[in-house]
């Protein structure tokens, strides 16, 4: 496996997936991409000097799968709160404009 | 005109073909009072419409993922680093995996409980699917590898803190 490759590759999707919530997450996110390529590397390697069983491998494998997936939705998330504030500020301008136009307290 | 009616409506046919049987009316300055009511109306609508894209935070969640994080590490720091003559098999490590799993099963139930939060469901799913792959290996080769201990340790740990950072992302929605 190209670590490197996969790695930018990885990171590549990441950011386009997360959107305006990449600058808040993107230290996390790295850092735990990291690992995961890491593990990867390191199943592969035991996989290939049989050190490892195959059936093993392969639930190991689907553990990194499921990090980068819990990622995603970390991602997801950060995002969707980002939007929720937006349109609540901008919900709050419009508020105080009727209000001001209508000249109530 | 309505005789008697403060309020002064005009049907207006539009001109165009297509809209020949609407009218608009047009209303005088004496529906000042209804606008008013209906203004007043959409103001406590909009004071109070603050839209919602993802749950509430809940401390209890972030408590209970904290401590599955530590059981799952005292198995496998037990597994690790055993006691002389400590029984490392699946079947001896069976109780711990079924509290686990039972508190696992719980941290689901409490993230179902709330409304828009099926990030968080989705998360506590692939964690559950992980820790299953764990005992997975366990059964089938009755003692866990160094390697598969370690690597596991990681994952899982890398898996939670990612809930639990999702989780107080919450706190910052408005």
């Amino acid at each position: 496996m190209d670590v490197a490759t996969v790695s930018k590759d990885m990171f590549d999707a990441a950011q386009r997936a997360a959107g305006n919530a990449w600058g808040k997450i993107q230290h996390d996110f790295a850092s735990d991409l990291g690992g995961v390529l890491r593990n990867a590397a390191r199943i592969e390697e035991q996989l290939r000097v049989n050190a490892l069983s195959e059936p093993d491998a392969e639930d190991l494998l689907r553990a990194q799968s499921n990090t980068l997936f819990i990622l995603s939705q970390e991602a997801e998330v950060e995002a969707e709160v980002l939007a929720q504030n937006a349109i609540n500020a901008a919900i709050d301008v419009l508020w105080t404009a009727v209000k001001a136009a209508a000249k109530f307290p | 005109m309505t005789g008697g009616l403060p309020e002064m409506i005009e049907p207006v046919a539009l001109g165009h073909p297509l809209r020949r049987n609407i009218t608009v009316r047009s209303r005088g300055p004496a529906s000042a009072s209804r606008k008013g009511v209906r203004l007043l109306g959409g103001l406590i609508l909009l004071a109070g419409c603050h839209i919602q894209l993802v749950s509430d935070y809940d401390d209890q969640f972030v408590k209970d993922a904290t401590d599955i994080q530590k059981e799952i590490d005292t198995l496998l720091q037990n597994q690790r680093n055993p006691v002389k003559g400590a029984d490392l098999s699946y079947e001896a490590s069976k109780p711990a995996y079924n509290k686990i799993e039972v508190d696992l099963s719980s941290l689901l139930a409490l993230a179902q409980s709330h409304q828009m939060n099926d990030p968080t469901i989705s998360q506590v799913d692939k964690l559950i699917d992980t820790v299953r792959g764990l005992e997975r290996i366990h059964q089938r080769d009755n003692r866990l590898p160094p390697f598969v201990i370690d690597t596991e340790q990681v994952t899982i740990r890398d898996q939670i803190s990612s809930i639990v950072r999702t989780e107080n992302a919450k706190k910052a929605g408005t």
